[in-house]
């Protein structure tokens, strides 16, 4: 069975950025933690893993797939959100309508779930959301067709402490299953660190650390403070 | 990689429907959209009343096509810089299929728009649609060749895709410029001087654009060198120059190799012409700032700068009233014509000609003015459109006033090619983004 994804001398270089991950691959069922600070290379690798950006050099998979060159099929196992991803304006049971159309795994049961859960009036216009509503809107149409891997890039931003724990507790209930991947990178070190089973540390493009909250941070009190000394 | 009806086909189909679906949660974006595709299908019904078969073969709808290939470049299609823009990032479609979703969304809406005009003209005045659809059509090589080939314009982004920057503007202006040669194939074939015309102002627009040493004016303000940009001005100038003596020249050696001398009215038509698609073209040249230049500068600039900033200064109030006054007069035009014999045309105040300018003009115009009022993403197309729709405007009052045919003829002749300047232009990407709301 391939790996949920899988990275090999993976290089992509933005003006004076270069991420430059050498080897990295995720097992079934582990939610994993991406932490760094502004400008690491979080959002960078989960678009690369998304198929998203093409890398200059290397190897991307996804379930055994390149999701740059096969994103069809490789983005149908694969969820993708952040919290700046456009959305199609138009009235929500219309947009979860339309893309339906997408997804072979489509899901009108748990569509159905996710609404009342997510307090979600279908008959709304997305234009009209709050932006609570459209966060959750977007967490809706990742989790629709049930990934099996779920990249999250900063899923709860501008969220209160409450909301964003109700938001990542619904998303692992969805997910959480022994064998859905999840990726979820963040600043808010504590929400990753409650929920990730492994931790990765970027600085300034490269891993630096890969393991346990404890290991990671590395004789630093906590998390958070061996983030604060990190590099960009 | 996979490749099955369900990662090939499915993916289109989807998001067909969900373009589909945007245009009918944007009616004003449709309606402009719907005119500008049908107008051709109009244009075509009341030149030559042959039904469908005219409005597919004889010309096919070369407004229609720019302003719907313009509706196709608001896709992004660059995996270049990534993928941004891409509505809902991450949706398993292969940017190919976007794009083709497009075409396929647009070929629907424009074969339908004008085959459902061309039936209905047919049964409005009771006459029978043709059975063989082509049909009298007169498929001259030339003919088919300009029928043919403002597809390219349609379909350029889809050649695009893959390529990045200045290499897509490059196949997109290759497109155009496929147009001009069509135009002027036309030319030989058909109708002369309207197509010689539309052939000077397109070839007008292809010189002025291949000018610029940048693809836009977004990429121009960030360079910023005044020196530079002095430079390109004079560029730009002399390609304007040039492109004047080009599209004159189109149309008298089309006049000349048709065995005639060019009369008194053809030259009017190509000086006309000419000076119309030059002062449209102005606002596309390089350092476009859509009103921005500040005032200081502008007292160094060519005399064409101070032109861009009258035309980028045109206010939004004017624009509506000039958008008001289009739609009023096209629905004024629509119902003589629909209430006066269609099939004796010459019951019509004015000539055919005058007739079929006018109302591609005030459609398009209509159609810019319900863009401009529709949003801010349409650069400088509802300013340039608007002043068209103005020109329509005045001499529709001149012949109320009771002015000869002649000088509507002219008038309106000028004025559809300022039209059919702009709506390349746009297309292309001079004159500011495409509309990108859909994308």
């Amino acid at each position: 069975m391939n790996a949920p994804f899988a990275v090999r001398d993976l290089r992509l270089r933005y003006g004076k950025f270069l991420l430059d991950v050498p080897s990295l691959a995720g097992e079934p069922g582990t939610v994993i933690g991406l932490v760094g600070r502004n400008g690491a290379g979080k959002s960078t690798l989960l678009q690369l893993l998304g198929g998203l950006l093409q890398p200059d050099a290397g190897d991307v998979r996804t379930f055994g797939l390149d999701p740059w060159r096969d994103p069809v099929a490789a983005r149908r196992r694969v969820g993708w959100m952040s919290d700046d991803m456009p959305i199609w304006a138009m009235r929500l049971d219309r947009l979860l309508d339309s893309l339906r159309g997408f997804y072979p795994r489509w899901d009108p049961a748990l569509v159905a779930v996710l609404l009342d859960k997510l307090e979600l009036d279908p008959t709304r216009h997305v234009a009209e959301l709050s932006k609570g509503e459209n966060t959750r809107v977007r967490l809706l149409v990742t989790l629709a067709f049930k990934p099996d891997l779920v990249l999250l890039d900063e899923p709860a931003t501008g969220l209160d402490v409450p909301a964003r724990r109700a938001l990542l507790d619904l998303v692992l209930g969805v997910v959480r299953d022994g064998e859905r991947t999840v990726i979820l990178a963040s600043h808010q070190v504590d929400d990753v660190e409650r929920v990730a089973d492994r931790i990765l540390l970027l600085e300034g493009g490269r891993i630096t650390a890969d393991g346990t909250a404890a290991e990671v941070a590395e004789g630093a009190p906590n998390l958070e403070e061996r983030l604060a000394g990190a590099r960009r | 990689m996979s490749v099955s009806f369900s990662t090939i086909v499915r993916p289109i189909l989807a998001v067909a429907r969900a373009e589909l679906r945007q245009l009918a949660a944007r009616p004003i974006q449709l309606v402009g959209l719907l005119l500008l595709a049908g107008t051709p299908g109009w244009f075509l019904c009341f030149v030559h009343f042959e039904g469908p078969a005219d409005v597919l073969m004889r010309a096919w709808p070369h407004l229609a096509a720019m302003g719907l290939g313009g509706y196709l470049r608001g896709m992004p299609t660059r995996p270049g810089g990534g993928r941004a823009g891409e509505a809902l990032p991450g949706l398993p479609v292969a940017p190919w299929q976007r794009i083709a979703a497009r075409v396929l969304v647009a070929e629907v809406l424009l074969l339908g728009v004008t085959a459902a005009v061309g039936l209905g003209m047919h049964a409005a005045v009771g006459a029978a649609p043709p059975t063989n659809p082509f049909a009298g059509a007169g498929v001259a090589p030339g003919a088919l060749v300009a029928t043919l080939a403002p597809k390219a314009v349609l379909w350029a982004p889809l050649a695009a895709v893959g390529a990045s920057g200045e290499r897509r503007l490059a196949i997109e202006r290759l497109a155009v410029a496929v147009v001009v040669a069509a135009n002027v194939s036309l030319s030989r074939a058909d109708e002369t001087v309207p197509s010689a015309l539309y052939a000077s102002a397109l070839a007008t627009l292809v010189v002025v654009g291949l000018a610029r040493k940048r693809g836009r004016p977004d990429d121009w303000r960030r360079r910023g060198a005044s020196l530079d940009r002095l430079s390109l001005d004079l560029k730009a100038a002399l390609a304007a120059g040039g492109a004047a003596i080009l599209a004159l020249g189109s149309v008298l050696l089309t006049e000349w190799s048709l065995g005639g001398a060019p009369d008194l009215r053809t030259r009017l038509y190509a000086v006309g012409g000419t000076a119309a698609a030059v002062l449209l073209a102005a606002p596309v040249l390089p350092p476009t700032a859509r009103g921005a230049l500040p005032e200081a500068e502008a007292s160094f600039r060519l005399p064409v700068d101070r032109l861009r900033l009258t035309l980028a200064s045109v206010g939004a109030s004017l624009r509506r009233a000039i958008a008001l006054l289009a739609v009023l007069a096209t629905v004024v035009l629509w119902a003589r014509v629909a209430t006066g014999p269609l099939a004796g045309r010459g019951d019509l105040a004015l000539s055919d000609q005058g007739n079929i300018s006018a109302f591609l003009l005030c459609a398009a115009a209509a159609a810019g003015a319900f863009a401009s009022l529709s949003g801010k993403r349409w650069g400088l197309l509802p300013h340039a459109v608007g002043l068209c729709a103005l020109a329509a405007v005045l001499l529709l009052l001149g012949v109320a006033f009771g002015a000869r045919p002649q000088v509507v003829w002219i008038g309106m002749d000028v004025s559809l090619v300022a039209v059919a300047a702009v709506a390349v232009a746009w297309s292309a990407g001079w004159l500011g983004r495409s509309p990108r709301a859909l994308g």
